[in-house]
């Protein structure tokens, strides 16, 4: 089979030949590793590619099946991770230089899911420092750039994760969602992009930026890859005190689910958000049509707390921020700045080590945990999202699932917003009400931005929300609206397979 | 978006006590922008100044009934030589830093 | 100190270690001595996306501890984040309980002593979080260097309310909680290994007043010689600033044990903001009522109640103390009366006879190489009257020197009674006819001197005469005395 007819299955397809033999594994990594010099020269999206690592656990499973073993779901699949996650011999730097220099010696959970499925590491992806930003623009290292349009960004913070699925440098990949990280790339990008439950994928070995909000999931072509992803990543994990002990259901299966009467509701307020792009509105209102005429019933909701998530949710990221990266020190691990005393010692290696979005957001976190200010900011701000939670838990009451857009604008230039962060912050207002209230959510291809004289034809994205542990639902309106668009079929330009 | 008029106000001078509390070296042209960066952002948060929380507990994520809690064993650890192999200083199977006075 | 103007008042925050197998939130042993930074994991170093996850074994002894000093256990708890940059503090913050404590309120009853009555101590709270490593700092160098394998190790945090009201009574206090959590079996409490350790907050008020004066907090006092002299020195040194006129400034101090005196670490506006938030990592701990009774019913005996309960059998202040002192030795006690004999004699020879040997052989009781069941049977055979005092210490040195009992080394060494009632009479006979002037003074009333004729028919008999029988037979043999 030729490379490029390989990269083009889909990850469910790849793992089928792999187990049935008709495609080895060493010939799929292969095919995806032939791609990777190309892809990075283009779109930047690796940090530490693994080659040697990708290839070797290949082999290992056409080992395997010549041994008759059963393989797993994801068997020979060629996969990327954020490099937000532990990978026990391979360096980890959460897109810092504060962790340049680190290679863990333990494995996180997620890479050990991954591995225990099957699936091989293409490598490690390049992200927003820390997670922290919204077009993988806030790093020490070469911006990675968008395979629809290379002066444009991928969208962040997990932009790599995005770039090589969108660009088939892999067939899945991981990243990490505090405020919008995987949903907001994946829908820049084309792709689906899901946030599971807080707590459905273990958080142990996954960098914290916020503990309270941050997730894993997977980035994929289509819906069913990202249900055969999760399939593979949920369950309960006894090292993550936070991790959901609740079965796995059949996420393949939902994917077949009709969606014939599933109360789909949206908030009529959420659209009159200034910032929203007339096109990003046009193309979610084609998306909802095309869920009603699925059979979905589409309903009005209220949420009258939306417009405060964005500001508690900075509030929240940036005090368990400056909480999570208090023990990058130079003193265990990582890059030390040597100096005469240990305070010295200790700012010196953090204002080398740290980028500025990382500063801002370390003092703003620490500003509103002081005692004098935490009442009013800290603690307001969790009153806060309270009320925004129960906004979502009244909505469920009248609906199955929420939609909105999943940014309320495509992807823009490199360099276009890097100057003012509380307009890059709200790329995040359709995304970051998922994180505070625990839900589940999935951004999906909602369609394109026509091509204009300023501005190149661009990926939207469509989201869905969901109550706790309803991602079977997801899958099933997600399925159903794919099944009815082609959107997800579009390959960026040049992109062949 | 209501924002309310009463801005706070973070001076430099407060800026460089945040970046001393975070073990941060900011530059007085840092310290400036950081300033202005402050005030832009904590004006947008005011807007949770207008909410009525009295009423409100804090968040708590919903979480399954039984405690989260290990039983008492031992797991693998990481033998010195592992866990020292990370340390940018060490000396006599410890972590070397700069001398410092104890408290 | 109580002819001054000023009262001393005194409020303690101890620091527990708990002897659990595992860390508090990660499974990483920990063994005390252990060679530098080899009792550690990855949660231990701060690697970056490790997680906490709580040791119930460890919540399980902080409940045990709330419920020996009727602390009110929170069904709801929660750990918190608290902040500083400290080269042993691996994640730069330590987690420990806020304002959500597992338990609030209680009390520890301080025992009476000499000159001083019994005390109860009210308790403020109590809260669980984890040890930090330890820094050493290379003398003529300038570098300090870590070791974290103490770091993570669960403590308890005991706060009391500021009712002591003397140095000596702060180690009373002291001595009292580590009885109780050795008790609890909690804990090895231990200053000098820094198993407890402890904090004092030390202020004076004008004797008579309610208002408390200013405090300062003296850290680290780890004997109970040094948390005394500390205290004593602090006393000093605010009675001295306030007698002056002038005021204390509150600020924690540091005591130096060669100079005997305290000194100022750093003030109250140099104090920390510790930016404490909930741990966004764990889940409230909830600690529902039928755990709380699982361990209610599984209490021992604790040192107040076994304190109560030795008084009642008539021993000794002293050897009350020494008994409830060490809870294994109390239960070794415990374990030789149950088989019968009188409680004053058999403490007598535990105390003195055993404690000595081990003491000399540097043994703890629980390793003791004579049983209770062969301590009884020597006291036993002592009450009995079928060996001497004497002979019994014989007998004694060869059970702890031997795996064998009193009646298996009397058969082995040929001990024979020497309970022929004519040979008695006989050797009694002579002993008071070699000793007329004694038999004089006891028929005048000097009774006590009856112990001077068994002590010869012992010597006689090579202390093999049936000290019942000699009894017997003096009472038969000697003139009645006059009253
Ligand atoms: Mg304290
Ligand atoms: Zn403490």
């Amino acid at each position: 089979m030729e490379t490029s007819q390989i990269v083009a299955l889909t990850a469910r397809e790849l793992a089928v030949r792999v187990r049935d033999g008709s495609i080895t594994a060493r010939r799929a990594a292969d095919a995806y590793l032939s791609r990777v010099d190309a892809v990075q020269r283009a779109f930047g999206p690796f940090a530490h590619a693994t080659p040697d690592r990708c290839r070797a656990q290949a082999d290992a499973i056409d080992q395997a099946r010549a041994r008759g073993e059963t393989l797993g779901p994801l068997a020979g699949v060629p996969v990327g991770l954020k490099n937000i996650f532990v990978t026990q011999g391979v360096p980890t730097t959460c897109g810092s230089k504060i962790l340049s220099g680190w290679t863990p010696q333990y494995e996180g959970a997620q890479a050990a899911c991954l591995r225990q499925a099957g699936a091989v590491l293409v490598g490690k992806l390049a992200m927003d420092e820390f997670a922290m930003g919204s077009s993988n623009e806030n790093t020490p290292f070469e911006p990675v750039r968008n395979p629809w349009a290379r002066d444009h960004v991928p969208g962040g913070s997990s932009g790599g994760s995005a770039v090589v699925v969108s660009a088939r440098a892999a067939a899945l990949s991981l990243g990490s969602d505090t405020g919008g990280s995987i949903r907001q790339p994946a829908s820049l990008c084309g792709l689906v992009g899901l946030k599971p439950t807080y707590g459905r994928v273990s958080r142990f070995g996954m960098i914290a930026f916020a503990s309270s909000l941050d997730q894993a999931g997977p980035f994929a072509r289509d819906t069913r890859d990202a249900a055969l992803a999760l399939s593979v990543l949920a369950g309960h994990d006894p090292r993550d005190a936070t991790s959901l002990n609740a079965p796995v259901p059949d996420y393949l299966g939902a994917c077949e689910t009709p969606i014939k009467g599933l109360r789909v509701g949206y908030d009529p307020d959420g659209l009159n958000h200034e910032g929203l792009d007339p096109e990003v509105r046009r193309a979610f209102e084609v998306s909802l049509r095309v869920l009603r005429e699925r059979g979905a019933e589409i309903v009005e909701v209220a949420l009258p707390h939306a417009h405060l998530g964005v500001a508690t949710y900075y509030v929240l990221c940036a005090a368990e921020a400056a909480s999570n990266l208090a023990r990058y020190d130079g003193v265990r691990y990582g890059r030390r700045q040597p100096q005469p005393s240990l305070d010295g010692m200790y700012a010196a290696t953090r204002e080398a080590g740290f980028g500025e979005e990382v500063k801002r957001r370390i003092l703003l976190g620490t500003y509103v945990l002081r005692a004098s200010s935490y009442e009013e900011y800290y603690g307001r701000a969790m009153k806060v999202r309270t009320l925004i939670a129960s906004d979502y838990r009244a909505a469920f009451e009248c609906c199955d699932l929420l939609v909105t857009p999943t940014s309320p604008f495509p992807s823009f230039r490199i360099g276009e917003k890097v100057s003012d962060p509380l307009a890059m912050y709200l790329s995040d207002i359709y995304t970051v009400g998922a994180n505070l209230a625990g839900l589940p959510a999935i951004s999906i291809p909602g369609g394109f931005s026509q091509a204009a004289t300023d501005r190149p034809r661009l990926p939207i994205g469509f989201q869905l929300l969901g109550p706790r542990l309803a991602e079977p639902r997801l899958f099933a309106a997600a399925a159903a609206h794919e099944a009815d668009t082609s959107w997800h079929l579009e390959r960026p330009p040049g992109i062949k397979a | 978006m209501i924002v309310s008029l009463i801005v706070s106000l973070v001076t430099a001078k407060e800026v460089m006590e945040l970046a001393h509390l975070s073990r941060l070296s900011l530059s007085p042209a840092e310290a400036t922008r950081m300033c202005g960066q402050f005030a832009h952002i904590l004006g947008y948060i005011e807007m949770l100044r207008a909410v009525d929380v009295r009423t409100t507990e804090e968040y708590l994520s919903q979480r399954q009934p039984d405690s989260s809690l290990r039983e008492d064993q031992v797991g693998p650890m990481y033998t010195s030589q592992c866990a020292l192999s990370a340390v940018p200083q060490r000396r006599d199977g410890m972590v070397e830093v700069p001398k410092f006075k104890e408290d | 100190m109580n002819t001054s103007r000023w009262e001393t008042v005194i409020g303690l925050e101890v620091h527990c270690q708990l002897k659990t197998k595992s860390k508090l939130f990660s499974a990483c042993g920990f063994v005390f001595g252990a060679e530098p930074n080899t009792q550690t994991d990855p949660y231990t170093w701060a690697h970056p996306g490790t997680l906490p996850v709580p040791n119930r074994e460890a919540v399980r002894f902080a409940i045990r501890l709330a419920l020996a000093t009727s602390s009110d256990i929170q069904q709801r708890s929660r750990f918190a984040r608290k902040h500083y940059f400290y080269p042993d503090l691996p994640k730069g913050y330590q987690i420990t309980q806020s304002d959500h404590p597992y338990c609030l309120g209680g009390h520890v009853v301080i025992p009476p002593g000499v000159r001083r009555p019994a005390k109860t101590v009210r308790l403020v709270r109590i809260h669980i979080e984890e040890d930090a490593g330890k820094n050493t700092h290379l003398a003529g160098k300038d570098i300090s260097l870590v070791d974290y394998n103490r770091a993570g190790v669960p403590l308890l945090e005991i706060v009391s309310e500021p009712d002591i009201r003397s140095a000596q009574e702060a180690s009373a206090y002291m001595r009292e909680l580590r009885a109780i959590v050795r008790y609890l079996a909690i804990s090895h409490a231990n200053m000098e290994e820094g198993t407890l350790r402890c904090d004092a907050n030390v202020s004076l008020r004008v004797r008579g007043t309610q208002a408390y004066g200013t405090r300062c907090e003296i850290k680290n006092l780890n004997s109970f010689k040094f948390l005394e002299a500390a205290i004593n020195a602090e006393v000093r040194r605010q009675t001295a600033l306030l007698d002056d006129g002038g005021s204390v400034v509150q600020c924690t101090m540091s005591y130096d044990t060669m100079k005997d005196c305290t000194r100022v670490m750093r003030t109250k506006e140099e104090a920390a903001d510790y930016r404490y938030f909930p741990d966004p990592d764990l889940p409230p701990l909830n600690i529902d009522n039928a755990w709380i009774a699982d361990e209610r019913s599984r209490l021992p005996e604790l040192p107040a109640a076994r304190r109560k309960r030795y008084a009642a059998m008539g021993l000794r202040d002293y050897d009350v103390d020494v008994l409830v002192g060490d809870p294994a030795l109390a239960t070794f006690f415990d374990r030789t009366i149950a088989l019968g004999g009188d409680a004053k004699k058999v403490c007598n020879w535990i105390t003195v006879e055993l404690l000595a040997r081990l003491k000399a052989d540097r043994k703890r009781i629980e390793r003791s190489p004579v049983s209770p069941a062969r301590m009884h049977e020597l006291v036993a055979l002592v009450e009995s009257g079928t060996i001497s005092g004497r002979v019994a210490k014989e007998l004694f040195d060869k059970i702890y020197r031997e795996d064998l009992t009193p009646s298996e080394v009397m058969a082995r060494d040929g001990y024979q009674q020497m309970s022929d009632p004519n040979l008695l009479e006989e050797l009694v006979t002579k002993v008071l006819a070699n000793h007329p002037g004694q038999v004089e003074q006891y028929r005048r009333g000097k009774t006590k001197i009856r112990g001077f004729f068994v002590g010869q028919v012992m010597k006689r008999s090579e202390g093999q005469a049936n000290p019942g029988m000699v009894n017997q037979l003096l009472d038969a043999l000697l003139p009645k005395p006059e009253n």
